[in-house]
């Protein structure tokens, strides 16, 4: 479906536009940290010590101060400095759970959730937003109408309602890296939250219907849809040889910025305690909460991976806006 | 002139817009027969478009076909047809009596449209090539009687590697582009319509008509978006592939020099509705209509440089039911006009002196036995249906 043309613009695109490139290299960067999760993660991210709870990032923390240690078989007061060390670069949790590496792994539920449910909302948005252009009249308005009601309820609220319905599907695979031996100590066993996924999908294939249904509706009335016509072709193979191809491209940008509306979703979720995994950004920021004016970082750190995710998929939602849009001239807006 | 392949009779297509109903073809009766050229002209907004693409089904919500009768010759149909006694008369099909599926194959495999902008008939993200093949395609999928359905499209959506078009139906495609003088056309056929020039987009176009073999060519104006230059060698494309392939075209235009040059017969229509229908030097040489007089008198003639053009004052009415006229549509414009004029809407006739030439003026020598409103020249079925009441078509 990616023409030769299309290619060329998206290349030119990259090698002119610096910001989009940063953007890309933010994304893939947070995509082969997900995937690599158990190599890259310093220490298991379940792993509890609390002997070194609350330790600060490193270069931060310092202060001495007298604690009383068991210490063979004593009570015994110690001076303790909770300065950041090596070990546990971004600071540990209340449980002394390493920051760093959990914050690593919640990337994986982030992108996984995602990407999936984009897949999910993609494949229902661009049917029904198809159907519902290219046939209009009544099949049109029964398929708008109920879309104009999901888009009127809050995104959140329909969401949470799905889960109450649902109830807390997880499924559990095993982890490739794990299981093939490259790496020991590490989490088995991935979860992932279907619940989560099939949620958020519920909010999100309507806008994707929207833009499809509106890109359906100028590509219909083209004269090469009347031509297919003509030949006798039937509507479906109308749909798919001339007007989805025609139409691909706003639905894809789309796409691409409504990931970045995922993961916020699905860690507003995971805050408030719906997210069928603990190995969650949300989840962490939500646990750091109380913690806020003494262990600032138990949920800064997540919540500044969240953002530059974000801003790494808005970026790149802007250069495939720019390299497949022939009305936006070159050179930015 | 042989068998008619069209019988149209009182085809009426309306558009119902917010401002009101648009009346843009009114009751249009002709015949189309084997191998002629019928040009159908008139100005903007005469409805000689609508009238071709109220023919292949091409009328889309607000408009719609609201009466009359399309009569298709298909021997093979009519008799695969004995359940629908309505919609059979002899070898002939009422397509508006049948299925959508019926007619939308019927109008594959019978018909080929030519549009006016080859620029926008052409998909942009697919080769030349790829949807003349398509056509090809579609055509022998029909022929077999397979559709392109939900299993069709999951398994083209499953696995993209899967192609519409077999290679076989691409050689087609390569040899038809061959056929309508595109040079070098198994490398043409690879490029995308952008790389294609306006004239040679024409000719992909009416190479893309022809994948059917198709028994009547439906050209919409398709010389009114090329260069003059470009537009003699169309027309002499046409004209060739008339006598080759013995099908029948109905060419809508507004340019009456191009149906001086290959037209059998003229259809002048103005308002919606046939003004006059003959022979072309007939209605060329011996006009019958006041407008088709003034149409005549408004274009420049080579045989005499200084002679005066002579416009038609006054614009086409606008086609909402509600301003329109009252009697001949014409009568504001017509500068022969009487009161009799605006009481009575005229309809065709034949002519005194010709009676394959017919008119719709009141006062045009008409044949004195034309008592009835027939085709003189039908060879099918006569007019005896009534006219319906106008509006009494609900829209839904």
């Amino acid at each position: 479906m990616i023409s030769d043309r299309t290619r060329t613009s998206l290349e030119r695109e990259i090698r002119s536009n610096t910001v989009a490139t940063i953007g890309v290299a933010l994304l893939l960067s947070m995509l082969l940290m997900a995937v690599f999760a158990p190599v890259l993660a310093p220490h298991d991210p379940t792993d509890q010590d609390s002997s070194r709870n609350h330790q600060p990032p490193l270069f931060f923390g310092g202060e001495e101060s007298e604690t009383t240690r068991m210490i063979d078989g004593e009570i015994r007061t110690v001076t303790e400095s909770n300065a950041g060390t090596l070990a546990h670069p971004l600071g540990t949790d209340s449980n002394g759970r390493d920051v760093l590496s959990r914050t690593i792994y919640g990337a994986r539920t982030s992108i996984i959730v995602a990407f999936s449910a984009m897949a999910v909302s993609l494949v229902v948005g661009t049917t029904v937003g198809m159907v519902s252009g290219y046939y209009a009249g009544r099949t049109d308005s029964v398929l708008m109408r109920f879309v104009d009601i999901v888009l009127a309820f809050p995104a959140l609220l329909i969401t949470l309602a799905m889960i109450g319905i649902l109830g807390n599907i997880t499924v559990t695979v095993p982890d490739p890296l794990v299981a093939s031996g490259l790496v020991s100590d590490r989490p088995t066993h991935a979860v992932i939250p279907v619940t989560i996924t099939l949620a958020i999908s519920s909010v999100v294939w309507v806008w994707i219907a929207r833009v499809a249904r509106g890109e359906a509706i100028a590509a219909k009335n083209e004269e090469y849809v009347m031509a297919a016509r003509t030949m006798g072709m039937s509507n479906l193979g109308i749909i798919r040889k001339h007007v989805l191809p025609n139409s691909i491209t706003p639905i894809l940008v789309l796409a691409t910025i409504q990931v970045a509306s995922i993961i916020i979703i699905e860690s507003s979720l995971s805050f408030l305690g719906f997210s069928g995994t603990t190995l969650s950004w949300g989840y962490d920021i939500a646990a750091g909460r109380d913690y806020l004016a003494t262990s600032w970082w138990l949920s800064t750190v997540p919540g500044l991976f969240i953002v530059v995710t974000v801003v790494g998929i808005n970026l790149l939602g802007d250069l495939l806006r720019d390299a497949l849009d022939p009305g936006i001239q070159r050179g930015g807006l | 002139m042989t068998e008619s392949i069209i019988s149209v009779r009182d085809l009426t297509t309306r558009f119902f817009t917010d401002a009101g109903q648009v009346n843009a073809v009114s009751g249009v009766s002709f015949d189309l027969y084997g191998g002629e050229v019928l040009a159908v002209v008139g100005e903007s907004g005469s409805g000689k478009s609508v009238t071709g693409r109220s023919l292949m089904d091409l009328i889309e919500p607000p408009g719609a076909i609201v009466d009359g009768e399309l009569w298709f010759h298909s021997p093979e149909l009519a008799a695969d047809l004995t359940d629908h006694p309505d919609a059979v008369d002899g070898d002939f099909v009422d397509v508006r009596a049948v299925s959508p599926a019926v007619r939308r194959s019927l109008c594959g495999t019978e018909f080929g449209m030519i549009f006016q902008d080859p620029g926008a008939a052409f998909n942009p993200s697919l080769t030349v090539g790829e949807q003349i093949a398509e056509a090809v395609e579609c055509n022998a999928r029909l022929a077999r009687g397979e559709t392109y359905g939900l299993s069709n499209l999951l398994r083209d959506v499953l696995s993209p590697a899967s192609s519409f078009v077999s290679p076989e139906s691409f050689e087609r495609a390569v040899d038809l582009l061959e056929r309508v003088d595109i040079p070098d056309p198994a490398a043409r056929a690879d490029e995308y319509p952008h790389q294609f020039s306006g004239g040679m987009l024409q000719r992909a176009m009416i190479a893309q008509a022809l994948a059917a073999d198709p028994t009547v060519l439906i050209a919409d104006e398709p010389t009114t978006g090329l260069d003059v230059t470009i537009q003699a060698g169309i027309i002499e494309l046409l004209d060739e592939l008339r006598i080759d392939t013995g099908a029948s075209i109905l060419l809508i235009t507004h340019n009456l020099g191009v149906v001086a040059d290959i037209a059998d017969r003229t259809a002048v229509m103005y308002a919606g509705e046939f003004v006059e229908v003959g022979p072309t030097d007939r209605v060329f040489d011996h006009p019958a209509n006041p407008y088709t007089e003034g149409l005549l008198g408004s274009l420049p003639t080579f045989d005499d440089p200084n002679a005066p053009i002579t416009p038609i004052p006054g614009n086409v009415p606008n086609l909402l039911a509600h301003e329109m006229p009252p009697g001949c549509s014409f009568a504001p414009r017509c500068p022969a006009a009487t009161d009799e004029c605006t009481a009575t809407d005229p309809e065709l006739e034949p002519v005194a002196t010709d009676s394959s030439h017919r008119v719709a003026c009141i006062h045009a020598d008409i044949a004195a036995d034309a008592g009835s409103s027939s085709l003189a020249d039908s060879t099918l079925r006569p007019i005896d249906t009534p006219a319906p009441e106008r509006g009494d078509v609900a829209y839904e």
